[in-house]
């Protein structure tokens, strides 16, 4: 799910890299009230548990690949910013160390993974809570993975839209909504059960320590 | 009788006249053996980036000299005629591929260069929790500077 480079055009990333600058600002804010001394080694270990997750590559049917994300357990762990501004630190060292991701598309992998998938996580688990926690959590996983792809695929898609050559061809990223949204969508439906899972491990075993901060 | 001749005589003289341009409808093959670079694109998992289109550009062209799609093991060749820089442009549909320069070396013996970053992947990891523990921990510790600077 980690656009790489040259996949989008200028009028894509630079506004995305302001309204990320924005966002980024908006979660360090006040971050030593929110990550006590207690809370950061913690925040640490499962932030290297996310870039771990990242670069396992698991084969998917149709001859393709797909990873976890993590980023629902650091937001369901840890809120929202603090997960925010971990999830990017991952994409950036992965984008940096790996290639997987670029540096141009940082700032739409970090809104659409970081931000979005984390408010989606932290916006389905409270609403389904009080029904049944565990199927909470991994709804809300799965959600958070789905909604991460569905806007990655709309980006991409509209790619061939925004920059075109003198003759009409897409300058960047060559597929439409058409395309993106199926390749993007159906393999991510099944990583996100996988997510699902993985999370609810996580969760119930920090559960059981007390580590919930939100 | 000599009307039908002359009429027959004439429509061969223009079958014979236009028998050039007609022939350029054809496509012919011809075969060689020679240089070429073979490109081998794979995921991460050394899955192959396989059926997947690709466009390459010589160096500073905007036009690509060729597309295409890779084969069934990820792989696709070209013939560069010169050394020198191409850009390599692949795609999958769900957002998966490359946009990168390559330095393209032609030489009779050939040549073959390892996988980019699949030698020291083990090596780029270690670095990368390294570098996360050490962020955390310099965020700590700036957290208790600040505390207790912070108190009287």
């Amino acid at each position: 799910m980690h656009i790489p480079d040259g996949f989008l055009a200028p009028q894509t990333w630079i506004p995305a890299a302001a309204l990320a600058a924005g966002a980024w600002a908006w979660a360090s804010r006040n971050l030593r009230e929110r990550l006590d001394e207690q809370t950061v080694p913690r925040l640490a270990m499962m932030t290297a548990l996310a870039y771990g997750l990242g670069l396992i590559m698991v084969p998917l049917p149709g001859g393709t690949s797909g990873h976890a994300l993590g980023v629902a357990l650091l937001a369901l762990l840890f809120g929202l910013r603090p997960a925010f501004l971990a999830y990017s630190l991952v994409l950036l060292l992965q984008s940096l160390l790996f290639g997987a991701g670029g540096i141009t598309a940082l700032p739409v992998n970090a809104l659409a993974m970081g931000l979005a998938g984390s408010a989606t996580a932290l916006i389905l688990f409270r609403l389904l809570r009080p029904l049944h926690e565990p199927a909470a959590v991994v709804i809300a996983a799965w959600g958070s993975v789905m909604v991460s792809a569905l806007l990655v695929a709309l980006v991409l898609g509209a790619q061939p839209w925004i920059a075109q050559a003198a003759d009409g061809s897409p300058r960047f990223f060559p597929f439409g909504w058409a395309v993106t949204l199926p390749a993007v969508l159906i393999p991510h439906a099944l990583i996100g059960l996988g997510e699902g899972a993985l999370t609810l491990l996580v969760w119930q075993y920090a559960r059981r320590r007390r580590w919930m901060t939100p | 009788m000599k009307h039908l001749q002359a009429a027959l005589k004439a429509a061969l003289l223009a079958v014979a006249l236009n028998a050039t341009p007609t022939l350029a409808h054809e496509v012919h093959l011809s075969q060689q053996t020679t240089q070429a670079v073979l490109l081998e694109l794979t995921y991460a998992d050394g899955q192959p980036f396989a059926f997947e289109a690709y466009e390459l550009y010589p160096a500073g062209a905007e036009m690509p000299a060729q597309v295409g799609r890779t084969n069934a093991q990820g792989q696709l060749s070209f013939v560069p005629g010169k050394e020198g820089q191409w850009r390599i442009k692949a795609f999958s549909g769900d957002g998966h591929g490359m946009d990168q320069m390559l330095q393209v070396q032609v030489s009779p013996s050939g040549t073959q260069s390892p996988p980019s970053q699949e030698t020291d992947r083990p090596s780029r990891i270690i670095l990368g929790l390294a570098l996360i523990l050490a962020l955390f921990g310099a965020y700590q510790l700036w957290g208790r500077y600040k505390k207790r600077s912070a108190t009287p």
